[in-house]
């Protein structure tokens, strides 16, 4: 059955995507074509227009592949689970955490693809379609350049590495879990449920930065006593708050997701 | 029993919707669920469906409580449009079909062309009307045990609300039961086994239409105007 709601979630929206999808593509390929010859461009005045028209438009469709990923995410979980189309998804036999995973899963495949796209697109006007790939090995090259003198930086630089990436690939499931708790929360009501929700959504969100200042503080609380802080234990403190803040950051959504879903299933009340 | 509601009750708030509601439906039986706005039939439907929790009490669907279980052979039909409007009556019947065991495809289509209605189309361009019916139809091309009729003749003209209670008659089968909440009684008394009329949330009266004309000597709908006299 989850496979089968992954199917309509995907039916759903798909053309949105490929819209917004291509149209990043296309100005990629017309941006790359306009800026082969940039003393051409300079030197003709329609021309120069156009490229920074196209440019312009570029930078907004790549923000606007991220951006509508989760706008359509939003607004397609609100409209499907609590709004009208929510009384055909409810009566539906299948359990309320495989509704929930179903929309968690298609955010990822149409995440995933907006990051391909932005990727590709990159290296259309890069004139490299594998500039990810080289950046990798020019990294690992410079890297083995430097010997072991440099291993601290190294292992700094790959620890940063590792949360950036950690960010990214948990970003839509950090800020889904919190749509998804703030809605359910919202549905408890029997009015405004829709501005309810919303004011839940950022009590959440200030409160979660509230305990991630705590625990930044806490891991802080060491340094303040030292008169001057070795680089050691500067980064040592970098690295424990990073890590400290991820851990939180997840079991904090992962509650938010449960709780989400006990409350559809126990608590329904749809208007 | 098909369906056993025991001390059913549900609030909103301060406001009382159902209060203690004891119910026992049968099956095989036409069920005109009546009383005037704000009684509490649509809450009563939408706890059996699934689609609200109720504050108090328990129901019952053949023997299982109201969840998975009972999705599987209620066959529910709200008062509002609830298929996706990206969809195509095709994708409806697709969609149906895929999660619904019970759903028979052949009937669907049968239905729609008798109405016709191009499967191709999308109900984006469908005016509500057709959409009603597009649901109606999905609705009663399952072969459940218990299907809830939320106002199903409410927004529609006296031609179509024949050709809908036309369609209930002939998609239920004889082991099913059908509850139609409407408050357009004199459209739906001609094909009743039994009322239940509710008021202010608590069951008034449940009993057979036969009954009802041989001890009152009145239609149901010439009790429910006595009744429900404001």
């Amino acid at each position: 059955m989850l496979g089968k709601l992954i199917k309509y979630d995907l039916l759903a929206d798909w053309k949105h995507y490929m819209v917004i999808y291509a149209s990043t593509l296309l100005l990629s390929v017309m941006t790359y074509f306009l800026e082969r010859d940039m003393t051409a461009v300079q030197n003709n005045i329609f021309l120069l227009i156009a490229d920074h028209i196209v440019s312009a438009m570029l930078v907004f469709t790549a923000f606007a592949t991220v951006v509508m990923v989760f706008v359509l995410a939003v607004t397609r979980f609100y409209k499907n689970i609590v709004r009208d189309e929510g009384y055909l998804m409810h009566t539906l036999p299948v359990h309320t955490w495989q509704l929930i995973a179903s929309k968690l899963i298609t955010v990822y495949v149409w995440f995933a693809a907006a990051l391909a796209v932005i990727c590709v697109s990159t290296g259309i006007l890069m004139g490299d379609p594998f500039w990810l790939f080289n950046i990798f090995d020019e990294y690992r090259e410079a890297v083995n350049g430097l010997g072991e003198r440099a291993a601290d930086i190294v292992y700094e630089v790959n620890t940063f590495l590792g949360y950036f990436v950690g960010s990214v690939a948990l970003m839509p499931f950090f800020f889904m879990s919190h749509i998804y708790f703030s809605l359910a929360l919202g549905n408890l009501s029997n009015g405004h449920k829709l501005g309810i929700a919303v004011v839940m959504f950022f009590a959440i969100n200030i409160a979660e930065q509230f305990i991630v200042t705590i625990i930044m503080a806490v891991c802080a609380s060491e340094l303040i006593t030292m008169e001057s802080v070795p680089d050691s234990t500067m980064l040592e403190f970098m690295d424990n708050s990073m890590t400290a803040s991820m851990i939180v950051a997840i079991v904090l959504s992962v509650g938010m997701i449960i709780a989400a879903e006990r409350i559809f299933a126990k608590k329904l009340n749809l208007e | 029993m098909l369906t056993e509601c025991k001390n059913l009750s549900k609030s909103y708030g301060k406001k009382t919707a159902l209060d203690n509601v004891n119910l026992n439906i049968e099956s095989g039986k036409i069920i005109g669920l009546l009383g005037p706005n704000g009684s509490g039939k649509t809450t009563l439907i939408k706890i059996l469906s699934g689609i609200l929790s109720a504050s108090g009490g328990e129901a019952f669907i053949d023997g299982k409580p109201i969840g998975l279980e009972t999705k599987k052979i209620v066959s529910y039909l709200p008062e509002r449009t609830y298929l996706s409007e990206w969809m195509s009556v095709k994708q409806t019947v697709d969609f149906f079909a895929d999660f619904y065991a019970d759903f028979s495809r052949d009937t669907a289509y049968d239905m729609l062309q008798r109405l016709n209605i191009n499967p191709a189309d999308r109900l984006k361009t469908m005016s509500k009307g057709t959409r009603e019916k597009v649901q109606l139809i999905l609705v009663m091309s399952r072969n459940a045990k218990l299907y809830l009729l939320d106002e199903p003749i409410g927004g529609v003209d006296p031609a179509a609300r024949d050709y809908i209670l036309k369609t209930i008659l002939s998609n239920y089968n004889e082991n099913a039961s059908v509850v139609i909440s409407t408050h357009l009684i004199s459209d739906v008394e001609k094909v009743l086994d039994e009322v239940i009329f509710l008021k202010y949330g608590t069951v008034t009266l449940h009993s057979s239409v036969d009954e009802i004309r041989e001890k009152h000597g009145k239609s149901v709908d010439a009790l429910f105007r006595e009744v429900f006299a404001c």
